[in-house]
């Protein structure tokens, strides 16, 4: 089995990837910027947009030097994969399993991915594609919900912890979702025959817009806190923050675990894909099972959580690096004439 | 064919695996419907819970003590986690801590220094969630909670939630839960307020109900009376308002949109537009706090009164303002705009704002027009 | 069998009449079949014989307009009475066709038709002389609507055909027929509307039903069985219907329609899980009202699947999603039970389509009975008995009609089945596992093709489409054929019509 995707689908399934690790990170994984969080996605957008346009003209024509390009995207596929993993996980384990191993907990998840992934890329695109419609009916509904006791207010002191901290969080969150866009890498003009799809740009503008308006709702739900609070407490306070009454909260946490589920298969799935482009010989199923194992791995290996914390600024630093070099390789070698 | 049957038995696995740790079955758990803190003299605490009886209601006109539909549990122990694990000894169920609609903490116990620690505390346990009305009461939690019965309807919490939802749209108790207490104390803001209650022993009205017909009043043992706010300073407990502050703090923070004032032995509704209009601004001198209200009125009462009912109710808010400022509470939201006029969070926290706040100039301008 | 038969039916006829005969008594078993029949006769003193199978002809039409004919012609002499010459000069049938292999000669005979034998011809004379009884065309059984055409499909794969026909009256309706089984070949047709279907889907249809390699295939839901995309998937990747009007919908939308002989029913495709939705009552009403029943169809397919499970999951794991007033109720009803939620909804889903099961096969003269015993006695006995919550009744009916809001039978069952696996999810994980069984379903129904066509389409993927999926509005603003059509299909819209 070949994987693949077609452009489409590899735009849709990038789209509500990038959103959804755009929110989770600056939302609970790591909120050092308070207030400012909001401008962190759109800050992200500089260095992102820029890379995955480099990505998607590497894809159309030069991608025969992408081989080191393809390693360092599944190192980074990997490391995020850990993580979201965890997320899914821990969240699996605060809102009703707490008495099961939370290594237990990750193992249903890693199932059901290598399951979705022997559908093969476009199943991911296209379940992101209906995720896009289904999406904004419950957030709409939560923010319905909520709305009464969302407080533009507790969006000021705008800039939260600084400047500093918010383009750091920029940088972070840019090399956070990079392992999200991998799909743009990867997709296959012949897989489609009659795609529509938005223009990269405006995709990726629309994602971070989508982002800094999911953060900005999520601010206002609750004060700023005096002191650092715990992964757990974030999660609580987004998901069970004793405003709306307890049983309107079941929109809000389909939709936590949907995102998170996509973005994982999305990440999944780049990992599968580019094991297969550094491996052509095995095939697509055997690629899945190992990519997810290997993110498995990680994940066991992964120690406390935000582990990955420390490197976090450096991925997209690292990333874009190697693709800039492949692209001036690649497209300096008649790449460009294979495109014309 | 033989990776299907390893993926089946892996999946197989994950479910039996997971399904391994079971709740327990919905019917034999215990849920906490009121929570009561008190603290101890030697320096415990002791948790009082009612909890609703599963499979053995009342029989329909059976007023005996022995047909009740809850239970009352208490235990004691040291601080919450030991006196949390002492209930969960005395009770003959798994106590469920999902449902809780009123936290009633003793004002002892709110008083003391590490009550916000101790809501905290209470606020992060796992599966308790933040919904409950948190209550201050003036004595025991415990008496409290052992007076709350059903007056107009069957069910407890319903008649709790529905009752309490009714003062607060009143503006007679703040809006508030114990997560709007939790979020608010730690944060960066305004101090919290949760609502105040008292307990009384008063004759029961004329005219209702009673066992013998024409037979004399009784006296019900207690009755609880939420009429007010619980102010705090960084978590703590320090003070109350009486009905008539706290309705002027619901319409300042915007908790209610309508105040009914007495003019001339007449009650008239005056109703608020577009909310309370609060600002912060900041000087050489320090800050002034500024609150700018519009009123309408449709009572022909009113025709002669607007100026007099205008500069009482200035000076009502004022004198409100003024005795909180004097306790070093801030709960109407000033914060939050004079936060708006920094950029940091670190300028923010550093412009010494309980201090600012204290010494701050209060203007008040009230309006009111007759329709 | 069957060396020796292959090898009689192999090659063509000979121009001895007697030989031909002696081949076909071989063939068709002449002194042990009793329905073979083997009629000698003379044309103008050329000698003849009709094989024949009784039952499956047409005895009068071969008498009155065959055999009549043939013995009362007088032929100028010297004329040579050959297939040709009767074809055009004696016989008074309007189908008649020559043939000369053996095999196509043996599988007319028995399909119904009449092989007529010429001495010193080599090509016989097949006669449509078909005439088994059939059953008239009547309401559909399992797909009714309250307004719309009541017509069903029936047994006979002209008749259907014909149906066809008459509801879409174009030219370009072309229908091909086919055989497929190596052994007891069974008739099949596709219909498709030339200029409109694609003509890659129409190949692939064409395709794999000559791909099919089973000695036998009997009936469309065998076909679908063969050429279906996705074997292994729960749901089907092919619409059967009943109701000549749904497929000639169909037809009109660029979809390949399959029929085939003894089967009431047409598979169409390739079709998305959309189509599964859709009734035919939705474009006859207005579309306020088909709308509205497209939703409630659409909830009912998502009750269906998740409700149960919800109900699971929510009160074994997530009590505090469920209102205390509403949660008293279910510990009220659940005190005695002794069973744990997940055996309660087990034994309530194990019965009610036991019930259903048994009420499909049982005599129609007790079948009222069964209604009143399932529904009434069991049901209520059960909660007597405390062996079931009343809340669970509920559930589990809500759940069924959901089930059976579905116009699609296949469909239907498909989703049981998914239901199933979500109750387990809910059962053993909680919400987490109702929210992770949903996401496979999803990704599998993306994964999904049928005829190689995305199975969500045109929603994902993103396809021009008239408003017509979930929502049925006017026909007006119906401009955009399905994307199953093919780019130039002359079905399309000019530009400025309509309003």
């Amino acid at each position: 089995m070949k994987l693949r995707i077609s452009p489409s689908a590899a735009r849709a399934a990038g789209f509500v990837a990038f959103v959804a690790k755009a929110f989770l990170d600056n939302a609970v994984t790591a909120p050092s910027t308070h207030n400012g969080a909001w401008l962190c996605p759109l800050l992200a957008l500089l260095p992102v947009l820029p890379w995955a346009l480099c990505a998607d003209r590497l894809r159309r024509c030069g991608r025969r030097r992408c081989g080191p390009l393809y390693a360092v995207m599944l190192a980074l596929i990997l490391l995020d994969g850990a993580e979201n993993l965890s997320a899914i996980a821990r969240s699996a384990g605060y809102l009703a399993l707490d008495r099961v191993p939370v290594a237990l907990l990750a193992l249903p998840v890693c199932l059901a991915l290598f399951w979705c992934l022997t559908k093969n890329g476009d199943a991911v695109g296209y379940a992101a594609m209906l995720w896009t419609r289904l999406a904004p009916v419950l957030l709409i509904l939560v923010t319905a919900l909520q709305f009464r006791h969302l407080r533009p207010d507790w969006l000021r002191p705008l800039l939260g912890s600084g400047w500093r901290a918010i383009v750091s969080g920029g940088v972070r969150t840019a090399g956070r979702a990079l392992p999200c866009l991998a799909p743009l890498l990867l997709a296959d003009d012949e897989a489609e025959r009659d795609g529509r799809t938005l223009g990269l740009t405006v995709l990726l503008v629309l994602a971070a817009a989508l982002g800094a308006l999911l953060l900005t709702l999520h601010l206002m739900m609750t004060p700023t806190p005096l002191r650092p609070t715990q992964w757990v407490n974030r999660l609580d306070d987004l998901l069970v923050n004793g405003r709306a009454p307890l049983y309107t909260q079941l929109p809000m946490i389909s939709a936590w675990y949907a995102g998170l589920l996509h973005l994982l298969l999305c990440e999944g799935f780049g990992a599968a894909a580019l094991l297969q482009r550094l491996f052509p010989a095995l095939d697509g199923r055997l690629c899945s099972a190992l990519a997810v194992a290997s993110i498995g791995a990680a994940y066991a290996l992964q120690g406390t959580f935000g582990a990955s914390d420390a490197l976090s600024p450096w991925l997209y630093v690292v990333a874009a690096l190697i693709t800039a070099l492949t692209a001036l390789i690649s497209l300096g070698k008649g790449g460009r004439r294979q495109c014309a | 064919m033989r990776v299907t049957r390893l993926f089946a038995l892996a999946v197989a696995l994950c479910l039996i695996l997971g399904g391994c740790q079971r709740t327990g079955e919905l019917e034999n758990q215990a849920y906490v419907l009121i929570l009561g803190v008190d603290l101890l003299p030697e320096g415990g605490l002791r948790l009082t819970a009612r909890v609703p009886k599963v499979g053995n209601s009342a029989p329909e006109g059976d007023k005996s003590g022995g047909g009740s539909k809850y239970l009352t549990f208490a235990a004691e122990g040291d601080g919450w986690a030991g006196a949390r694990e002492a209930l969960e000894r005395a009770t003959p169920r798994p106590l469920n801590l999902s449902h809780i609609v009123l936290l009633v903490i003793s004002r002892a116990a709110a008083s003391e220094d590490g009550c916000f620690d101790l809501l905290r505390q209470i606020a992060e346990t796992p599966h308790l969630y933040t919904t409950a009305r948190l209550v201050v009461c003036a004595g025991d939690a415990g008496e409290f909670i052992g007076g709350l019965q059903t007056v107009i309807g069957t069910q407890l919490s319903a008649e709790l939630n529905a009752m309490l939802n009714h003062y607060a749209n009143e503006g007679f108790i703040p809006e508030s839960s114990l997560a709007d207490f939790y979020y608010a104390g730690g944060s960066v803001y305004s101090d919290p307020v949760a609502a105040y209650a008292t307990m009384s022993t008063a004759p029961r009205s004329e005219g209702a109900d009673s066992p013998e017909p024409g037979g004399s009043a009784e006296a019900v043992p207690m009755q609880q009376r939420y009429e007010g706010a619980a102010l705090f300073r960084e978590g703590r407990f320090i003070g109350a308002l009486g009905p008539e502050d706290t309705r002027l703090l619901g319409l300042i923070r915007g908790d209610i949109g309508a105040l009914t004032v007495d003019v001339d032995g007449s009650p008239v509704e005056l109703t608020l537009q577009g909310g309370a209009k609060r600002r912060v601004d900041m000087g050489e001198g320090g800050a002034l706090l500024r609150v700018d209200m519009d009123f309408k009125t449709l009572d022909a009462v009113m025709e002669n009164r607007l100026q007099s009912v205008s500069d009482r109710l200035r000076s009502s808010v004022m004198d409100l303002i003024a005795r909180c400022q004097a306790l070093g509470c801030e709960p109407f939201g000033f914060s939050e705009r004079a936060a708006a006029r920094y950029a940091t969070l670190n300028d923010w926290l550093s412009c010494d704002w309980r201090r600012l706040y204290a010494e701050a100039g209060v203007d008040i301008r009230v309006r009111m027009r007759k329709l | 069998m069957d060396r020796e038969t292959d090898a009689l039916t192999a090659g063509t006829l000979s121009t001895a009449l007697d030989d031909n005969v002696k081949r076909f008594r071989a063939i068709l078993r002449g002194g042990v079949n009793s329905d073979a029949q083997f009629r000698t006769l003379a044309c103008a003193g050329t000698a003849l014989c009709a094989v024949y199978l009784e039952g499956m002809a047409d005895d009068m039409k071969l008498s009155d307009f065959a055999l009549r004919a043939c013995e009362e012609h007088d032929a100028p002499p010297g004329t040579v009475i050959d297939a040709q010459y009767l074809i055009e000069r004696v016989l008074e049938i309007a189908q008649c066709e020559t043939e000369q292999r053996v095999r196509q000669i043996v599988e007319a005979v028995v399909s119904g038709r009449t092989a007529l034998l010429i001495d010193g011809c080599d090509e016989a004379v097949l006669l449509e002389t078909r005439g088994y009884p059939a059953r008239p065309v009547g309401r559909t059984s399992n797909e009714s609507v309250v307004i719309g055409a009541q017509e069903g499909f029936v047994e006979s794969l002209r008749t259907n055909m014909t149906l066809l026909r008459r509801y879409v009256n174009s030219h370009r309706l072309i229908t091909e027929c086919f055989t497929v089984g190596t052994r007891v070949p069974s008739h099949v047709a596709i219909a498709y509307l030339d200029g409109v279907a694609r003509s890659e889907a129409v190949n692939a249809v064409r395709a794999r039903l000559k791909r099919i390699d089973a000695p036998s295939v009997q009936g469309l839901g065998a076909i679908q069985q063969h050429i279906e995309d996705n074997p292994w998937a729960l749901l089907p990747q092919m619409l059967q219907t009943e109701r000549p009007d749904r497929a000639a919908s169909c037809l009109l939308d660029g979809q390949v329609v399959i029929l085939a002989d003894n089967s009431p029913c047409a598979l169409v495709t390739p079709v998305t899980l959309f189509h599964l939705l859709h009734a035919s009552d939705d474009s006859f009403a207005r579309w306020q009202y088909g709308s509205f029943l497209r939703l409630i169809r659409a909830s009912g397919m998502l009750i269906s699947v998740f409700l149960p499970g919800l109900y699971i999951a929510l009160t074994d794991y997530h009590m505090h999603l469920l209102p205390m007033s509403l949660l008293g109720s279910i510990s009220e009803a659940r005190a005695n039970v002794p069973f744990p939620i997940l055996i309660e909804i087990l034994i309530m889903e194990f019965s009610f389509y036991l019930i259903n099961e048994a009420g499909t096969r049982m005599p129609q003269q007790i079948g009222s009975a069964l209604g009143i015993v399932g529904a009434l006695i069991l049901g209520q006995a059960a909660v007597a008995a405390s062996i079931i919550s009343p809340i669970l009744i509920i559930i589990v009916a809500i759940t069924g009609l959901g089930n059976y809001a579905m116009p699609d039978f296949g469909f239907g069952i498909g989703l049981v089945i998914c239901r199933l696996f979500v109750i387990f999810c809910g059962a053993a994980l909680g919400l987490y596992g109702v929210c992770l069984a949903a996401f496979c379903l999803l990704v599998s129904l993306c994964g999904m093709r049928s005829l190689g066509c995305p199975y969500m389409a045109p929603v994902a993927p993103g396809r021009p489409h008239s408003p017509d999926l979930l929502l049925r509005l006017p026909v007006w603003l119906q401009r955009h054929p399905l994307f199953f059509a093919a780019r130039n299909s002359w079905m399309r819209t000019r530009e400025g019509d309509g309003r």
